[in-house]
């Protein structure tokens, strides 16, 4: 793919590093699984899954560029940017998961370890070579969430955790016969450029999969159901590493195939971010909502990949993805916080008077979202316009710009219940606040987490060229 | 000292004071959550007593808070001698498109810098007495230094997004002034209103940048000159809507007068002296763009001069009255700028900012002595002459003056300037009606200051004592010499230099024909509304019997009612309301179905999904 880049002479040490630190990370969280499953009483496999988030974090900081002697993995930038952005997204999942589960229960042992092995396949397919190696990463990515979105055991979680894996079964049976008729034409299983018209067919089948993935409409009818189901926490890790990585990997796909993908990935953009925002519009219930969010941000990420051969946009498309991940995972860390009072909107009214930090924490991560100047939100949906601009899709700009706009409606709708103060009923709001007070446990560890990320997309909001300087893309001269 | 650290200085020294007071504010929440709860477990009823008081949160705020446009407006004095363009950094660093965060300084970003600083440093000074007793005080500074930073990013940007950075902040802080006391209902629907009505300008200046972008390929300002011939006009024209959106002119005037429910400095500074005159600062810079739609500029520039003139008769409150002066005064600085020597614009809105910045303090002083009143006709019968407030009556007969265009206090000068570049530029046409809205200024005007001031014993005695403390008083007389004197700093033949017009103004019109329009319209003003008391018992009668009372309120009554229902009706109502009400419900409507689509078994879904495959693969 890119010949551009100049790979390092690989010494022995690099692949030490490369797999020799996926082994360790590996083999720590097993061990820490191992023990908690065995020894009933303790559960330690939080915290070996926190290490092993770690040592693959200090990976991305430490390892170099250079060609896989087995074909099957881009050692390249972008795989490192995902690993680090994958890594401290899993980190985060740890902790707000242990302020939703009940982690003394040795039951939720192999949540921990589900999450690492999530993560680890989203890391692989962000830089598959091939398409097998596309595959089954997805599926080691996907498998664990399954498992993960049941975690609280209730009737509502087997129904969506059952919903996800019947939709997931079919894009998996869709990828594979994408991936035979690839296979039939082209006879490589290297993600290459396709000769014959079947392998294009194919190669549709297998974005579409992988946007499935994503949650782009109109793929997307797990997404509302999914997202309401499932613990908070689960949602933050799904919303924030599925998407990153589903969308990595399909920008991947069409640059190297270098299919003329434009007319059906405009459509889809339009289809998503219509039914986003009008679904959005009529929710009353916060996880439904974001999940609705969700649906019409896919939509704006498709942007990224009209231009997918262009430079610049790789390193947007990355903008985008980390700082909708940022705000995804702080507002469903901030919800799970609640456990089970934050649930409809009007369970909003007041929230300021009672939690004024967290309601203003919960006002940022919004804002973001919306797209509104001054958090990183605004320069990730401008460079998504940008990015349309550059193959001038007018159509999906103008269905953006009316998405956007419109969607400050359902977005404003609970920072403004927050603010509000409910005039009717004022006693029986007092006891239920008091009785809501009480279950509530606002851990401070997790508090400070989340304020450090509402931080981030304030500064990335008036320097968005931090980022790039982070990630050695476009330097940024003070 | 170098120009680049005074270019910072001038460009964040607000957002340092806006970072204390925010500081500030977090402290004294903080404190009166304790406090609050401290007298809830005493019992006491009066809480609100104790956030009455001069706390030591609002005695750091009232100290840092004026400082902070101080010191950009020293960094501004310290400048003038250079010309120079500061580039701070690289803001938003494409490859494409690079957007630099810079601080540009020339004759024209001086002028606007000196009164955006100036003014709001003096009435940061009279916030501190006008909202002494308000609970909010910090707050409130927080926004007030929050937004002279906004301001003067619009101001010092060399580029378009940078300028719509500091657009939307100016607007932003706006909504919050107005809605500051966000209690009262009608105030928020305020804020609200101008809120919407700001965005459909907003909407037209986001079209304008990408227009401009598009054709040519960077929002720089000096990249005016790739523009082709045939795209200047849509560029200018979307560009002038979000312009006619924040100096609320043409059909978006709307907003402006219902934003006077602010607290007063609030309207003089932003809803008078600095925000609304953006429209027309970007109009000037941009004037090589705007050239090419200066009929568009000029006609609704002049067209909102006289009919907001016309309305300004109508009204009874003293700040909605100055509300439709500004807006009127806007008019004229737009079609000052539509001319070949836009700088008279310019030049107008400098030497506006000084009397419309004293009108509204004085106001502000009226209702700060007398409970809030604003009717004028309420406030006659307090009267304030008679208590020796010669500073509020004296000055405002001197700013209505300046106002007016009178010889040699500071609207002279400007106003002639523009009257000679319309006359150069428009012909006939556009001078009748230069006269015309010169005319209706001071019968408005003189009506406001005959009613209140009119028929009074004046007691001459200047002392800060009758005139709201000498917080308030001596930022209010420093504004009215200015008002007097303003014509010495000559900015107009400062300002034509830049762009090469060194000659003597040229006089299409005869000073004396304006000064005798001028005064015409202050004898029917008086003649009118000026005798007050005086009129003599008959005389009284008949004015009675003939229900002249009635005439008063309205010798246009049918006419002006009826405009500004028209206007007010069709285009908020039916145009506005309706538009948004059919969007939303038709949104609504798309929001029931897509959502019923959604949910049920997971074969459903499943089904769902196969349907939405086989879609995806019919667009292939």
């Amino acid at each position: 793919m890119e010949t551009s880049v100049v790979y390092e002479k690989i010494s022995f040490a690099d692949i030490l590093s490369v797999w020799g630190s996926f082994l360790v990370s590996l083999f720590i969280s097993i061990i820490g699984f191992l023990i908690s499953k065995i020894k009933k009483n303790i559960n330690i496999s939080w915290i070996s899954a926190l290490v092993s988030a770690l040592v693959i974090l200090v990976f991305s900081v430490v390892g170099r560029v250079y060609e896989d002697p087995f074909q099957a993995v881009f050692f390249d930038k972008i795989f490192f940017v995902s690993i680090f952005l994958i890594s401290v997204f899993s980190i985060l999942s740890v902790f707000i998961s242990l302020s939703e589960l009940d982690y003394k229960d040795s039951l939720s042992s192999e949540f921990f370890f589900f999450l690492i092995i999530s993560a680890f396949g989203a890391i692989l397919m962000t830089s598959s070579q091939d398409f097998l190696t596309l595959f089954l990463s997805k599926e080691l990515m996907s498998f664990p969430i399954y498992a993960m979105v049941y975690a609280f055991r209730d009737k509502i979680g087997v129904e969506s955790a059952l919903k996800y894996f019947v939709a997931g079964a079919i894009f998996s049976l869709i990828y594979l016969v994408g991936f035979s008729f690839f296979l039939m034409s082209e006879e490589v299983i290297r993600v290459a450029e396709p000769k014959g018209i079947l392998g294009v067919f194919g190669i549709y089948l297998i974005i579409f999969s992988l946007l499935f993935k994503g949650g782009t409409a109109p793929f997307h009818f797990w997404v509302p159901d999914v997202y309401q189901g499932a613990p908070a926490s689960v949602v933050s890790f799904a919303g924030s590493v599925v998407k990153f990585s589903s969308f990595v990997a399909a920008l991947r796909v069409i640059d190297i195939t270098k299919i003329e993908f434009f007319v059906p990935l405009e459509a889809l953009a339009i289809i998503s971010i219509v039914v986003g925002v009008l679904g959005a519009l009529v929710q009353k219930e916060i996880k439904r909502l974001v999940a609705y969010s969700s649906i019409s941000h896919s939509g704006f990420i498709i942007f990224f990949l009209f231009s997918s051969g262009n430079a610049d946009v790789k390193n947007y498309l990355l903008f985008y993805l980390a700082t909708y991940g940022i705000a995804t995972a702080g507002i469903f860390g901030l919800i799970s916080l609640f456990k089970k009072n934050l649930v409809y909107l009007e369970d909003f009214v007041g929230l300021s008077r009672k939690h004024r930090y967290i309601s203003l924490l919960i006002g940022i991560f919004i804002l973001s979202f919306a797209g509104i100047p001054m958090t990183a939100g605004f320069f990730a949906k401008y460079m998504s316009f940008l990015s349309a601009f550059y193959t001038e899709r007018i159509l999906a700009v103008v269905f953006g710009a009316i998405g956007s706009i419109a969607s400050l409606y359902f977005y404003f709708q609970p920072m403004s219940r927050s603010f509000m103060e409910s005039v009717e009923n004022t006693s029986s709001q007092v006891t239920a606040s008091q009785e809501g007070e009480d279950k509530v446990y606002i851990s401070p560890f997790v508090l400070f987490l989340i304020s450090v990320l509402a931080l981030i997309l304030i500064v990335l909001g008036f320097i968005p060229g931090l980022f790039f300087r982070l990630i050695g893309g476009i330097p940024l001269s003070f | 000292m170098n120009g680049e650290l005074k270019g910072i200085i001038i460009a964040f020294a607000p957002f340092l004071g806006f970072l204390v007071n925010a500081i500030l504010l977090l402290i004294e929440t903080r404190k009166s959550i304790s406090s609050k709860e401290h007298t809830h477990a005493k019992g006491h009823h009066g809480a609100g007593h104790s956030e009455g008081e001069f706390g030591i949160t609002k005695k750091i705020s009232a100290f840092v808070s004026p400082l902070a446009p101080f010191a950009s407006f020293v960094a501004t004095l310290l400048i003038l001698p250079e010309k120079s363009q500061i580039n701070i950094f690289n803001w938003i660093p494409l490859e494409n498109v690079n957007v630099s965060f810079s601080v540009l300084i020339d004759e024209l970003s001086k002028t606007a810098l000196l009164y955006v600083t100036g003014v709001s440093t003096l009435i940061h000074i009279y916030s501190i007495g006008y909202m002494k007793h308000d609970e909010g005080f910090v707050r409130y500074f927080m926004f007030l230094n929050l937004f002279v930073f906004f301001m003067i990013q619009i101001v010092v940007a060399d580029n378009l997004v940078q300028l719509f950075l500091g657009w939307e902040g100016v607007g932003l802080c706006s909504y919050f002034l107005i809605g500051f006391w966000y209690s009262g209902y009608e105030n928020a629907r305020a804020g609200f209103k101008a809120f919407i009505t700001n965005r459909i300008g907003d909407f037209g200046f986001i079209v304008g940048i990408v227009l401009f972008l598009v054709y040519t390929g960077g929002v720089d300002y000096n990249k005016v000159s790739l523009l082709r011939p045939e795209q200047f006009f849509a560029v200018a024209f979307f560009l002038f809507m979000g312009a006619a959106g924040k100096s609320a002119q043409g059909p978006l005037w709307l907003w402006l007068p219902d934003a006077m429910r602010g607290p007063t400095p609030v309207s003089a500074l932003i809803h008078a002296a600095t925000m609304v005159t953006a429209g027309v600062y970007m109009v000037v810079r941009l004037e090589d763009l705007f050239f090419r739609a200066k009929e568009l500029v000029f006609y609704t520039g002049i067209i909102t001069a006289i009919l907001m003139g016309i309305f300004g008769l109508f009204e009874r409150d003293i700040k909605r009255i100055l509300a439709f002066s500004t807006l009127s005064q806007l008019g004229l600085m737009f079609a000052g700028a539509a001319t070949e020597k836009t700088y008279t614009g310019m030049f107008h809105v400098f030497e506006h900012s000084f009397f419309k910045a004293a009108l509204f303090l004085i106001s502000g002083i009226l209702m700060h002595e007398f409970d809030n009143e604003t009717d004028i006709y309420k406030l006659k019968e307090r009267k304030p002459a008679e208590r020796g407030m010669i500073l509020s009556a004296g000055g405002f007969l001197i700013c209505t003056l300046a106002m007016s265009g009178v010889f040699p206090l500071s609207g002279f000068w400007s106003k002639e300037a523009i009257i000679s570049a319309v006359a150069e530029t428009f012909g006939n046409t556009g001078t009748y009606l230069m006269l015309i809205a010169s005319f209706i200024t001071p019968v408005y005007m003189f009506r406001a200051f005959f009613v209140t001031f009119g028929g009074q014993r004046w007691k001459f005695s200047l002392s800060p004592s009758h005139d709201g403390g000498s917080l308030m008083f001596f930022p209010v007389l420093i504004l009215v010499i200015l008002s007097v004197i303003g014509g010495i700093f000559n900015v107009g033949a400062w300002l034509g230099e830049k762009y090469g017009y060194s000659e003597q103004i040229h006089h299409a019109v005869s000073p004396v024909l304006v000064h005798i329009i001028v005064f015409a319209g202050v004898a029917i003003s008086y003649l009118v509304w000026g005798r007050g008391k005086e009129i003599s018992e008959r005389a009284k009668i008949l004015w009675n019997r003939f229900y002249l009372n009635e005439a008063e309120e309205g010798i246009f009554i049918v006419s002006g009612r009826f405009l500004k229902y028209v206007s007010f009706n069709i285009f908020e109502k039916v145009v506005i309301e309706g538009f948004y009400s059919v969007v939303s419900f038709l949104t609504r409507v798309g929001g029931v179905l897509v959502s019923a689509l959604h949910g049920g078994t997971p074969a459903r879904v499943a089904l769902m999904l196969i349907l939405g495959l086989l879609i995806a693969l019919l667009i292939i």
